[in-house]
């Protein structure tokens, strides 16, 4: 790229290049975009051409960012709640006052009942993961920090796997994002096939993916395999589609081992030198033949072995996994069964295979670090950590569900004030039966929010509100899997300024200097990148600015190389210094070393007489283009296209209950029940529902009990608190049952 | 050797300890000797693999230890 970042033209119009992150989501990918300022406003978003991954392409999010940013209803001062909680009453407080306030509660409670009666809430996808960690270790001093999504089922569980099986940061489809000539470079192999699993890449753009970088090896003729409950926009343009009972994802896993290696389709060489566990692994997966397979997932036998023989000979063959591996209770099963497949294919860090980059770096790296500034007295407090050794070995986090626990008993000891990062989560994004969280919550003596919009979790809870500015209002470096896979980075740009907004690192660098200076030397956010940046890349921020985006290098087969390990010596990060086919620390940690395939807790088979009430299998979750979990909501455009919460339904089951597309129903079950709008679709199985996540409604009343509608069409009061995997991760987010029967209200 | 002087070695020397007395032991009797459980020992990275200590390089993404592979190390 290499160009001037920020330019004026004649009519006056500044137009900023800079690197879509969140919030509003833009969900880390880092897409890149030309803003055009006018007068101090966004005027027009438009895709930036020059950039190496996105390549001028944008989705409706950006292109909508100005409706987002000038919005009425977006908070862009500092606010002091005057009224009770749930009121809708609120003063303007400048950000001296109210980091006064909050500084005070830290060191009152701080003094009088430990760092750990306080805890920070954060939330998906923001910025703020990278940040929410140090603001509660670093700038606050407390070892709690709660990622507050039942099983942490989302992306922690692909990476907590990854480290354990691999030793290694997120492994990623080689999308030749590495290089700046992309498909064209003399080393880069496009996969033949590539196998996409649970998930929806062209509409999540997921983590460091780049979702329509899939067209673009369609185009060049890659093949498709999808793996999903629905038959998704790509599905109908896959080659296969293996359409499954949600939740049964691990039996299909090992049913497609048991073809490849009783086939011996597997690569050799790779078994033989860099894996550990092959025989103990090939004796488990006999005992999920096709056959027995087919009966547990409704995939048709001779589906997963003609899949099975594609995904052992095609050269190279990627198979990227979604969140269907996190949002199970039997997914850290399912990712070690699929990093097996990669591995024993030979598709692990080779051109077109799976990328595998360091466990951590840069400020990926420097918010793990900072835990090391609270006292191993005060870590060992951590919500959960003794309870689950396995979460808390790989994530710095308490365990979600153990905190709500906490919340609920004030065991082990009482929470008194929290912080609200980058969460909304009563909604139904990120907590399983968040009814029971708001109760909960309500324990809470003090609470600060951080948002650009007052929601329903900021109504409820917040003391002390304080505006974020959107990724087009402050700088920062988009780093793509947050540094576990940095195939790129990008800087992201401040086009213009709206009200009194600070970004996270700005808020942490200001209460980190009033609360712990020791730790925080950094006077602005552009010294902070420049420490970070500097060492490593000798670049600094305003280089990167110029840059636009930087592709480091990649080095395939680093295993090889010496390249993994920290002592430099070949082979992988693990216990045994090879992929684990048989888990050292699963074995330790009182977990089977090897997968294998549990039924979800409620389903047709394991919950029979409770099916016959609730006679539909529920998944969830799915993205669309127009919003990002609870995100977007109030965006005239967006909510144009989609108005309302979608249930998907097959028109036979419909039929069979009276429902017509476009009824609005309700989905019902022993936990809960939510309303939804019918959509009648042939693309699902008539035995199986999904319905939409992340919903509540601006425009209906801001203060109790309404909650801006938060309870209506909540799909999360339907999921079960704490129905987790053994080592702690997975909840049936994807699996569950329930009922479905039109709304006559 | 008691806990506290096993805990006072150099990571590398327990590492070797721990190996010279599998060679002549079994799992349950180091354990024993040392006064520490598998649980504790796992804490710090040890694992007894087939017969052998083993010691997780790095104690993933939380680690405060440069992993070797970053950039810089790899591309000098």
């Amino acid at each position: 790229m290499e160009k001037e970042w920020k330019k004026q033209q004649s009519d006056g119009t500044i137009v900023v290049r800079t690197c879509g992150w969140s919030p509003p989501g833009d969900h880390p990918v880092g897409c890149g975009m030309k803003l055009h300022i006018k007068d101090g406003r966004l005027v027009k978003v438009e895709g930036d051409p020059e950039h190496p991954i996105s390549q001028g392409r944008l989705c409706v999010r950006c292109l909508t960012l100005p409706e987002y940013v000038h919005h009425p209803q977006r908070v862009i001062y500092p606010m002091k709640r005057v009224g009770k909680r749930g009121e809708d009453k609120w003063q303007r407080i400048s950000w001296d006052e109210a980091l006064d306030i909050i500084c005070d509660k830290i060191r009152y409670y701080t003094d009088n009942y430990g760092a750990e009666s306080i805890i920070v809430f954060g939330g998906t996808g923001r910025e703020a993961c990278l940040y929410y960690y140090p603001l509660a270790f670093s700038a606050i001093g407390t070892p709690n920090c709660c990622y507050p999504l039942s099983g942490w089922s989302c992306y922690g569980p692909r990476c907590s796997i990854t480290d354990y099986i691999l030793g290694a940061g997120y492994p990623e489809i080689d999308f030749a994002g590495f290089y700046p000539d992309r498909y064209d470079n003399p080393n880069y192999k496009r996969p033949e096939y590539l196998v996409i699993w649970g998930k929806n890449p062209l509409m999540s753009n997921p983590d460091g993916f780049y979702g329509h970088s899939i067209i673009d090896l369609m185009k060049r003729g890659t093949k498709i395999i999808c793996v999903d409950p629905r038959i998704t926009w790509l599905g109908t343009r896959a080659e296969h589609v293996l359409q499954l009972r949600p939740g049964t994802d691990t039996a299909l896993a090992l049913g497609l081992l048991n073809v490849i290696i009783n086939e011996d389709l597997y690569d050799h060489d790779f078994v033989e030198n860099w894996t550990y566990g092959f025989e103990e692994l090939k004796q488990r997966v006999q005992e999920y033949p096709p056959e027995k397979v087919a009966e547990i997932t409704w995939v048709p036998k001779e589906k997963i072995i003609e899949v099975a023989r594609i995904i052992g000979t095609a050269k190279p063959c990627p198979i990227q996994w979604g969140l269907a591996v996190d949002e199970n209770p039997n997914g850290v099963q399912l990712g070690h069964a699929i990093l097996a497949l990669i591995a024993i294919t030979g598709n692990l860090d080779v051109p077109g295979g799976i990328t595998i980059g360091p466990p951590a770096a840069l400020m990926g790296k420097w918010r793990m670090e900072t835990r090391s500034q609270l006292s191993e007295e005060l870590w060992a407090k951590r919500i959960g950590a003794e309870q689950w050794p396995a979460l808390s070995t790989a994530m710095a986090t308490t365990h979600p569900d153990e905190t709500l626990d906490t919340l609920e008993t004030g065991k082990p000891y009482k929470l008194r004030m929290g912080w609200f990062n980058s969460s909304n989560f009563i909604t139904a994004t990120c907590s399983a039966q968040p009814d029971r969280w708001y109760r909960a919550l309500q324990s809470l003596e003090f609470n600060v929010v951080q948002d650009t919009f007052m929601t329903p979790t900021a109504m409820a809870f917040a003391d002390i509100f304080l505006p974020l500015p959107t990724f087009a209002e402050h700088d920062g470096v988009v780093l793509t899997h947050f540094g576990r896979n940095a195939i790129f980075m990008g800087a992201i740009n401040k086009a213009f300024e709206v009200g009194e907004c600070k970004s996270d690192i700005e808020v942490c660098i200001e209460l980190g200097k009033r609360l712990h200076p020791e730790h925080w030397p950094w006077n602005t956010a552009e010294e902070f990148f420049n420490d970070q940046l500097k060492p490593e890349f000798g670049f600094d921020f305003n280089d990167l600015r110029e840059k636009g985006v930087f592709q480091p290098p990649y080095e395939y087969k680093k295993y090889e190389k010496g390249l993994l390990r920290f002592d430099g010596e070949p082979g992988f990060n693990t216990v045994t210094g090879l992929v684990e086919l048989c888990s050292t620390l699963f074995e330790a940690w009182g977990e089977d070393p090897l997968p294998y395939y549990k039924e979800p807790p409620y389903s047709p088979y394991s919950t029979p007489e409770l099916f016959k009430e609730y006679p539909f299998i529920l998944t969830s979750g799915a993205r669309t283009f127009t919003s990002f979990h609870s995100e977007h909501r109030q965006v005239p455009t967006l909510r144009e296209i989609t108005p309302d919460p979608i249930v998907e339904i097959h028109p036979e089951a419909a039929e069979r209950l009276g429902i017509k597309d476009g009824d609005w129903v309700y989905l019902e079950n022993m936990f809960g029940k939510c309303k939804q709008k019918a959509k009648l679709t042939k693309t699902i199985n008539p035995k199986v529902v999904h319905a939409s996540h992340g919903w509540w409604y601006p425009e209906k009343p801001a203060e109790e009990p309404s909650l801006f509608g938060v309870w209506e069409s909540n799909i999360n009061t339907l999921i079960p608190h704490k129905h987790i995997g053994k080592l702690g991760f997975g909840a049936p987010f994807k699996c569950l049952i329930c009922k479905v029967y039109k709304a006559e209200d | 050797m008691d806990k506290q002087q096993f805990l006072n070695m150099e990571e590398a020397d327990r590492l070797n300890y721990l190996n010279t007395e599998a060679a002549t032991k079994d799992f349950a009797t180091i354990c024993a000797e040392l006064g520490m459980t598998k649980e504790e020992l796992n804490k710090l990275g040890y694992y007894f693999v087939r017969n052998k200590f083993m010691a997780k390089p790095m104690k993933g993404y939380g680690t405060t230890i440069r992993s070797g592979n970053e950039y810089k190390d790899r591309f000098k």
